[in-house]
């Protein structure tokens, strides 16, 4: 299997130590990956709000360029996930729009054929991987530390475009083969607030604290999200977040616990960059 | 279409919005409410609440809406897409006023200018420009996130004023001007 790790915005910026451990763990998964500078943004769903003809054509290129290599695209930010499906959907549902998107692509020399498969890193994980094998690698089991899974929303709804489970469990999974106990709570699936965070601020840190305290109630000693933006949220606006008093929480991106179970130095997977520090207390209660 | 003032009613503005990609499940719409009981928003704050959105919206409570901060306070979590016993999408419907708000660039809020500086970005660099979003977004309330950034600022995460621009560039320009061109000649 061969990959194109799609960076996102996020990744490449405010979220990089996401991107950082994303390569990490897929260079010690012995995976064939390469990265395309000219990849462009995906939309976000905003350019759909204004131009949805663009939002599609954009992502159409990106398939086209991932065509190109016969790679699979792989990312790390649920938003570029379900922004690509809903393009990927349109294009394979609407014959004058696929027509269309590949006349304006054979202006620039491309061409998508409907081939590449997008995938979200905790997917390839789970079917190109595998639970077992990654269980095996395991070189330091995370140990005696609770931790919520934060699936976040684009990789769980709408379920006509995400065809994975509608409530999955492989975050919980992963979390147990990692070596560390799954905490049980009730906000795996809801949101973050990422998206209106600059719209409403107020409104979207209620959900963020929201989120982290129902995690604290369940005695996680950490979250674990496989979205940048969730990362985003919940770690990089935990202290803007939080209310006078309530305790921080850890928020690791999928790649960051994954790749701290393979054994991978926490420099290298950018633990030093999240705002809420993973504390040595966590770090030495792995066995 | 598109004339009724403050307090007027435009009879027809749901059927704009039906003719809208995402909008067509307005005339579905029964106002039962489960799309407010499970959106997340509305959970932490009730002033954002999708019914009484789309509501409005079906009585031709045209200017209301489209003026209304409120559309651009959806933060797309999906729940209500997933509730709805009409299945008519509720949260597709408030992106159909967001398009019908930003095509008509009648107001000036903080979510239009948010989600109208993507394409700007990205034909710019190819990537959304995530110092010069908040900037555009907030314009002088800018000043409320010093803090945050200069949390980001201490861990090196602040992101690059001028992001490096994506190899091929001009296509996605060029792509642009395709689209841009069919659209002026309909």
């Amino acid at each position: 299997m061969k990959y194109s790790l799609y960076p996102g915005c996020a990744g490449e910026a405010t979220a990089k130590e996401a991107l950082w451990a994303t390569r990490s763990v897929m260079a010690s998964l012995g995976m064939d990956v390469t990265e395309n500078p000219a990849y462009s943004c995906c939309g976000a769903g905003d350019v759909d709000e204004e131009d949805p003809e663009l939002e599609i054509t954009l992502n159409a290129r990106n398939f086209a360029l991932a065509e190109k290599e016969h790679r699979d695209i792989v990312l790390i930010c649920n938003t570029c996930l379900l922004t690509m499906l809903k393009s990927q959907k349109k294009l394979a549902e609407n014959q004058t729009v696929f027509r269309q998107v590949n006349n304006d692509l054979a202006q620039i020399g491309l061409e998508y054929t409907g081939q590449v498969r997008v995938r979200h890193l905790l997917w390839v994980l789970r079917d190109d991987i595998g639970l077992e094998t990654l269980k095996a690698l395991v070189k330091i089991p995370l140990g005696n530390v609770t931790i919520a899974p934060f699936y976040g929303c684009h990789i769980v709804r709408p379920s006509d475009v995400i065809a994975d489970d509608k409530e999955p469990d492989f975050l919980g999974r992963l979390i147990r083969a990692c070596g560390a106990r799954e905490a049980d709570y009730q906000d795996k699936y809801n949101c973050c607030g990422f998206h209106i965070l600059l719209n409403d601020q107020a409104t979207s840190l209620k959900m963020t604290q929201r989120c982290l305290l129902h995690a604290q109630s369940a005695e996680a000693d950490m979250l674990v999200t496989p979205c940048t933006l969730c990362h985003l949220s919940l770690d990089g606006y935990q202290k803007a977040a939080n209310q006078s008093g309530q305790a921080q929480i850890p928020v690791l991106h999928l790649a960051q616990m994954v790749g701290l179970a393979l054994g991978i130095e926490p420099r290298a997977l950018g633990l030093n960059k999240n705002l809420i520090g993973v504390g040595k207390h966590l770090l030495e209660r792995r066995e | 279409m598109g004339t009724a003032r403050k307090n007027e009613i435009d009879y027809d503005f749901y059927k704009e919005i039906a003719q809208q990609p995402k909008g067509e499940g307005i005339t579905k719409c029964l106002s039962c409410g489960t799309c407010a009981s499970t959106c997340q928003v509305f959970s932490v704050n009730p002033a954002y609440n999708p019914r009484k959105l789309i509501q409005q919206a079906v009585l031709g409570l045209r200017s209301e809406v489209l003026e209304s901060e409120m559309i651009w306070i959806c933060s797309r979590c999906n729940s209500c897409l997933e509730k709805c016993p009409k299945g008519i999408r509720p949260g597709d419907i408030i992106m159909a006023l967001r398009h019908i708000a930003l095509a008509e660039g009648r107001v000036n809020f903080k979510g239009i200018r948010h989600s109208a500086y993507f394409k700007k970005s990205i034909l710019q660099t190819g990537k959304v420009n995530e110092m010069i979003l908040p900037l555009y977004t907030l314009r002088l309330g800018i000043v409320s996130q010093i803090p945050q950034s200069i949390r980001m600022l201490l861990k090196g995460k602040l992101p690059p004023l001028q992001p490096k621009r994506i190899k091929g560039i001009a296509d996605v320009r060029k792509l642009n001007r395709l689209i841009e061109n069919r659209r002026a000649k309909q």
